[in-house]
């Protein structure tokens, strides 16, 4: 399953999605709004997205877990729009036969999202300011490489 | 041609639209096209340096000759997550 929504995530429902009698472990990863990042604190984020390159660009990285690890079943949800403190901004379900496979995956699934999937977040701290969250080194200006997938990663 | 550029998170805003239209010569490159659109909206010219431009939705290299019904888009670097 993957989803972009102006919704609150059901993460529970997020894990419930991966569950088979194949798949001897599931892994949860829950990516939340957090309050402080060094001294600066926010008081919340706001998502924007290339809605569909973002979920076209999420289901190759599904794509292209699947030829690493033997995964049974894979769920993606993004949230857009403004995500208060505490809340919910990204959920990542991976159900494996074994647990070292779906930690591994939903580990790279979230790390490989964060670099290729058009999704962008705005802070707005307490001083008032808002600030687009643009980080040096995003962006990978080439195709994924599905016959080399370790390449660039 | 005439072709339109979709604008998203800090362009957006700097461009105060989410898409542009620009006349281009026929055979355009990413890297030109990159080129001419800081040429024409120089509050973008920073964040240009710094992102990528995807054609129908991948990720071109600057090499990349444009079309013109092409799905083009400005993608400054992502922070989703």
């Amino acid at each position: 399953m993957i989803s972009i929504t102006n919704e609150s995530i059901d993460t529970l429902k997020v894990l419930e999605s991966v569950k088979s009698d194949l798949a001897g472990a599931s892994v949860l990863f829950v990516g939340s709004t957090r309050q402080f990042t060094g001294d600066k604190e926010t008081v919340r984020l706001e998502y924007e997205c290339y809605q569909t390159m973002a979920v076209e660009k999420i289901q190759q990285l599904i794509d292209l877990a699947s030829t690493k690890w033997e995964i049974t079943r894979c769920s993606v949800v993004h949230r857009i729009g403004i995500v208060g403190l505490g809340e919910s901004s990204i959920a990542v379900a991976v159900s494996t036969a074994h647990r070292k496979a779906s930690f591994e995956a939903a580990a790279w699934l979230v790390d490989e999202l964060k670099i290729q999937v058009p999704i962008w977040k705005k802070e707005l701290w307490a001083s008032g300011e808002t600030e687009w969250v643009h980080p040096s080194g995003t962006v990978r200006p080439i195709p994924i490489n599905f016959d080399n997938p370790q390449e660039g990663s | 041609m005439k072709i339109q550029i979709k604008l998203f998170a800090a362009a957006r805003e700097l461009s105060d639209r989410g898409e542009i239209e620009m006349e281009v010569d026929d055979g355009i490159q990413v890297g030109e096209l990159k080129i001419k659109i800081s040429g024409e909206y120089p509050k973008l010219k920073d964040l240009i340096l710094r992102s990528a431009v995807s054609l129908n939705r991948e990720f071109a290299t600057d090499d990349n000759v444009i079309c013109e019904h092409d799905e083009i888009a400005l993608i400054p670097p992502v922070s989703g997550g």
